[in-house]
């Protein structure tokens, strides 16, 4: 395995999932066992970023997606139309799969057409670079519960290729029965803006990614019972260290031994303060 | 985002391609010299019983022609039409893998695939299961059958590289997406050579959801012709072996990506996102429209993308480029199309030709490109390969000579 580590600026995070409306309240969360959602205002995201006709229309996984996207662009400052966007998910815009599978059953019965073009896995995609008039590349991933260390790849291909800065939007529905047949756990989303190293003084952490044992990596706190199956719960522990002022390690494929992590610097003195 | 850097051209040292031209690589070469159509009736295994009245075995497809052998046992929990498909296109490769390895490690070897279906077929036959027997079928898992990333496993294993591993998916330019994903990745330098293609396979749900659109020819598709009236859907597997330095038919150059930020299925009218991805590709290659030979069209069958794309080519390269589309060879395979295309580009720099774009006579002439409507004999030294998606995402793939 290579030994190179990947130097990168980690900009800004967002966050969603029901009960915590952005990166901040996650962060400040009560980590005493399980807990149920402190906020309980806050089970839809306001997406706020798609317009709200199309926000009635599109899926949790799609205005999850459009809710991290935005928050993470604005903490990083960054522009909504010149950021190239990477999306992760295993499963995707699987409710409306679903829907598919379930009109399939009559084989008279023709399929939605709406339906169908929104069960493809870049959904999403089309429908913030719509919303944000971004004409550049995107891309939607998956590598199951490595999602979270090969969209970071993904993004710092972009950035060593000059195509940053990039921004890693992970969305994970609730797998709906009966495909599920007994996994369950809740939805979760969470952003990550990327930047060539010392591309800004917007910078949250420097950050490097390199291959090592799971047990470099410190102990994130207990996650939330219904979210500790979601195969992209990592990206939630990504958030909270890359929120923590301290230098910490976090293992990117945490069903590895040995596989991806991220080694975040102590956060400089100019990012502190509320997030 | 716009000042890219340019990297490296790669070599593309090995490939494999098996779709409704042929089990193997040699015949599907040779189908697309020969001009020969693969598209034919939907077989009766898709489980297809209706399609708004058309009679199922009416329904034209680019189905795989022959028998698709169970994976080893080892790789049971995985065995789906989709994964059996890319098992054929991976064992083709075992030579130059096994020299890859040889030369890079086990673990400098990335596999990148696109997939837009995924095992959907093996999910469409659980649900109906479930329906009737109230549980899911034995050997059904939604992680192994269905999951979009569960060809990994498989193409890693019997290919028997552990690089970085990850499967890209934007509907029909996904496999398109790939060739710039591990150009990258070469460039940054976590790996020295990529398996890369794409692999789709044929099921209900694509079939009656573009039949839903009302999209889906009812018969063999004819891409730029003035009688053209829609696609055919298709499947099929393309995989190829990126390397980082190295001796082969053709050399990667450079991928422009876009997204036309438009219309989740119709495409710009005057092609701007097709046009971009097409600019960006020259520019990361530091070469210009009178450089390339041939374009290898997305070319769908659909009045409206093929006008779209014809307009973009032509605004960009003037009304003389030689423009083929090869799906009415293929039908239209979704996730596998843009990798076999740009392989059909690469057969096609190798060979000193162009192929005939099967169904194209009469070409419309509202088309302002020369579409070939027989193979001609050309030196290509760059082509480009388009593919457009839902959602806008458009790709050129820029090849060239060795």
């Amino acid at each position: 395995m290579t030994s190179t580590a990947i130097e990168l600026e980690l900009r800004g995070v967002g966050l969603w999932t029901p009960g915590f409306a952005d990166a901040a309240a996650w962060s400040s969360r009560h980590v005493q066992g399980d807990m149920s959602a402190p906020d309980p205002g806050a089970q839809a995201p306001r997406a706020e970023l798609l317009p709200p006709m199309l926000r009635r229309r599109t899926s949790l996984l799609t205005r999850m997606a459009a809710e991290v996207a935005a928050q993470a662009i604005a903490a990083a400052g960054l522009e909504r139309g010149r950021v190239t966007v990477i999306y992760g998910s295993v499963y995707g815009e699987i409710r409306t799969t679903i829907d598919l599978l379930e009109a399939l059953l009559d084989p008279a019965a023709p399929l939605s057409p709406t339906k169908f073009h929104n069960s493809v896995h870049n959904t999403a995609a089309g429908y913030v670079s719509i919303a944000t008039q971004n004409r550049g590349g995107n891309a939607a991933i998956t590598a199951g519960r490595s999602t979270l260390a090969m969209g970071l790849l993904e993004c710092a291909g972009l950035v060593a290729a000059g195509q940053g800065p990039a921004l890693l939007v992970i969305a994970e529905e609730s797998l709906p029965e009966p495909l599920a047949a007994g996994r369950r756990y809740g939805p979760l989303a969470a952003a990550f803006a990327v930047d060539a190293p010392g591309s800004g003084n917007m910078s949250l952490r420097t950050c490097r990614l390199r291959q090592g044992e799971r047990a470099a990596a410190a102990a994130v706190a207990p996650l939330p019972e219904g979210l500790r199956a979601n195969p992209c719960a990592a990206a939630l522990g990504l958030v909270e260290a890359a929120l923590r002022a301290e230098a910490s390690c976090v293992a990117l494929e945490p069903q590895r031994e040995r596989g991806w992590l991220i080694e975040l610097d102590e956060q400089p003195a100019r990012a502190r303060g509320p997030a | 985002m716009l000042a890219a850097e340019r990297m490296r051209p790669v070599p593309i040292t090995a490939y494999s391609l098996c779709n409704a031209m042929g089990m193997t690589t040699a015949e599907v070469v040779e189908a697309l010299g020969a001009g020969r159509s693969g598209l034919g009736p939907c077989p009766p295994e898709i489980g297809l019983v209706g399609l708004g009245g058309a009679e199922p075995g009416r329904i034209m497809v680019g189905a795989m022609p022959g028998a698709l052998p169970a994976l080893p046992a080892r790789l049971a929990a995985y065995d789906t039409r989709l994964t059996r498909i890319a098992a054929l296109a991976v064992a083709e490769l075992r030579g130059p893998l096994d020299r890859a390895r040889a030369r890079w490690g086990r673990d400098r070897i990335a596999v990148l695939l696109g997939t837009s279906t995924g095992g959907i077929g093996e999910s469409e036959r659980a649900h109906a299961y479930h329906h009737v027997h109230g549980a899911l079928p034995p050997g059904y898992s939604v992680e192994t059958s269905h999951a979009l990333d569960a060809s990994l496993p498989v193409v890693c294993a019997l290919a028997d590289v552990g690089g970085p591993a990850y499967v890209l998916s934007t509907a029909c330019s996904s496999s398109a997406k790939v060739f710039a994903a591990a150009q990258r990745l070469i460039h940054l330098g976590v790996c020295d050579a990529a398996l890369v293609g794409g692999v789709d396979s044929l099921c209900q749900l694509t079939i009656r959801g573009f039949a839903g659109l009302e999209v889906l020819s009812p018969a063999p598709c004819r891409p730029f012709c003035s009688e053209r009236a829609g696609i055919n859907i298709g499947e099929g597997a393309a995989l190829c072996l990126l390397e980082r330095e190295g001796e082969g038919p053709a050399r990667l150059l450079a991928v422009g990506e876009s997204s036309d930020a438009f219309h989740m299925t119709s495409p710009h009218p005057e092609g701007l996102g097709a046009r971009l991805a097409m600019e960006r590709a020259l520019q990361g290659a530091g070469i210009g429209p009178a450089d390339v030979d041939h374009i290898n069209a997305h070319g769908t069958g659909t009045r409206q993308n093929d006008s779209a794309e014809g307009a973009a080519i032509a605004g960009l390269f003037g009304p003389g480029m030689t423009v083929v589309a090869t799906k009415g060879y293929t039908g239209h395979q979704l996730g596998a199309a843009g990798a076999t295309e740009v392989l059909f580009t690469v057969v096609a720099i190798a060979g000193g030709f162009v192929p005939m774009s099967v169904g194209a006579a009469p070409v419309d002439p509202e088309i302002a490109v020369r579409v070939t409507t027989a193979r001609e004999v050309m030196r290509t030294r760059a082509a480009i390969s388009n593919s457009f998606a839902f959602g806008g995402s458009n790709v050129s793939v820029l090849v060239g000579a060795p």
